[in-house]
């Protein structure tokens, strides 16, 4: 394997970047009923070919990763690549869990396409809402759709469950657990004694970590905020 | 189960807030191309790895004095290091 070259040239002074400074605003817009507060420590440019095209889980990415890295749990590492690939398939991203942390603190961080940054050439991707999406993950969220109509689901108990990822942005609410034999329900919110009303007009296809078009997302549910609290709480060192 | 709500009425503003908002995001949305391979990421979990990773969690949190548990009343700052990977003229973001 050839070296790769890797040139470094830090912005000065980080954020000036508009399409940068865009994309944080969304971030901090979309997460602006939890408590965190995103901002731009660093910008590094880095020229390597093999890096470029990334796979979850290669020798390339561990390279990556190891060699630019910097800061600990609570410290967002974000990487913008050309193409990214992960079980076999085209991503827009991916993201490591909190909890993954300690394991693999070296591999922790988030990975998308640059072309999802706002203004970017990915349409209906282009918004800036991949990244939302994938700091989702980073601080503790799974996908709504995570194990369909049955079990446990996403762990929060104010997202309808769904069958599958839905795409697009559909004119109306896929209910696709509300058949026979299924244990989750499709929608529903917690009261405070902690009895559950049932409802029919809270579509995960409308929440961040759902797979819908960027403009078709606008919403966390306050279960999830309560989650990546304590998750980024307990594994990140934020609040702490 | 850990994530009930507490407060009923942030729901029903949530509520309120995905129903005022939908009929605009729609009509834009109309017409939208759509990428064959949609949105992906790589974070799909079995549920048997979800469960053993709630167990996990379940077991900190329980070990943790509930006044010491999450408040809202701070703002925390995420410090993000944002590392562009580029070649042969592509992938700067500007």
């Amino acid at each position: 394997m050839t070296d790769p070259l890797v040139l470094f040239s830090h912005s000065d002074p980080p954020g000036r970047d508009p399409r940068i400074e865009e994309q944080l605003d969304v971030l901090n817009n979309d997460y602006s009923r939890s408590d965190l507060l995103f901002q731009l420590a660093g910008t590094t440019r880095i020229e390597n070919e093999e890096w470029f095209n990334i796979t979850s889980g290669s020798t390339q990415e561990t390279d990556m990763k190891t060699s630019l890295r910097v800061g600990d749990a609570g410290i967002l590492n974000i990487y913008t690549v050309g193409e990214a690939y992960g079980d076999g398939d085209s991503v827009l991203g991916y993201a490591t869990f909190p909890d993954e942390y300690e394991a693999n603190p070296a591999l922790d961080g988030v990975v998308l396409l640059y072309t999802t940054f706002p203004g970017g050439s990915l349409a209906p991707y282009n918004l800036g809402r991949t990244l939302t999406h994938e700091i989702g993950h980073w601080v503790g969220l799974y996908h709504t759709f995570q194990g369909g109509c049955n079990g446990d689901g996403d762990l929060i108990d104010d997202t309808p469950a769904e069958a599958a990822a839905t795409y697009g942005c559909p004119t109306t609410n896929p209910d696709t657990c509300s058949g026979e034999g299924h244990d989750r329900k499709s929608t529903f919110m917690c009261s405070p004694s902690g009895s559950v009303t049932y409802l029919r007009s809270l579509p995960a296809i409308y929440n961040f970590m759902d797979y819908t078009d960027d403009s078709c997302m606008d919403n966390f549910t306050p279960g999830q905020i309560i989650r990546l609290q304590e998750q980024t709480s307990e594994y990140r060192g934020i609040r702490t | 189960m850990l994530y009930r709500l507490p407060v009923a009425l942030s729901a029903l503003l949530s509520l309120a807030a995905v129903v005022v908002a939908t009929p605009a995001s729609l009509e834009r949305l109309y017409g939208l191309e759509r990428r064959s391979t949609g949105r992906s990421c790589g974070s799909h979990l079995t549920p048997e790895a979800v469960s053993q990773k709630e167990e996990a969690f379940a077991s900190r949190l329980a070990q943790k004095p509930a006044a010491n548990r999450v408040s809202s009343a701070t703002v925390f700052t995420v410090s993000i290091h944002l590392h562009i990977i580029t070649f042969n003229g592509e992938g700067d973001i500007e």
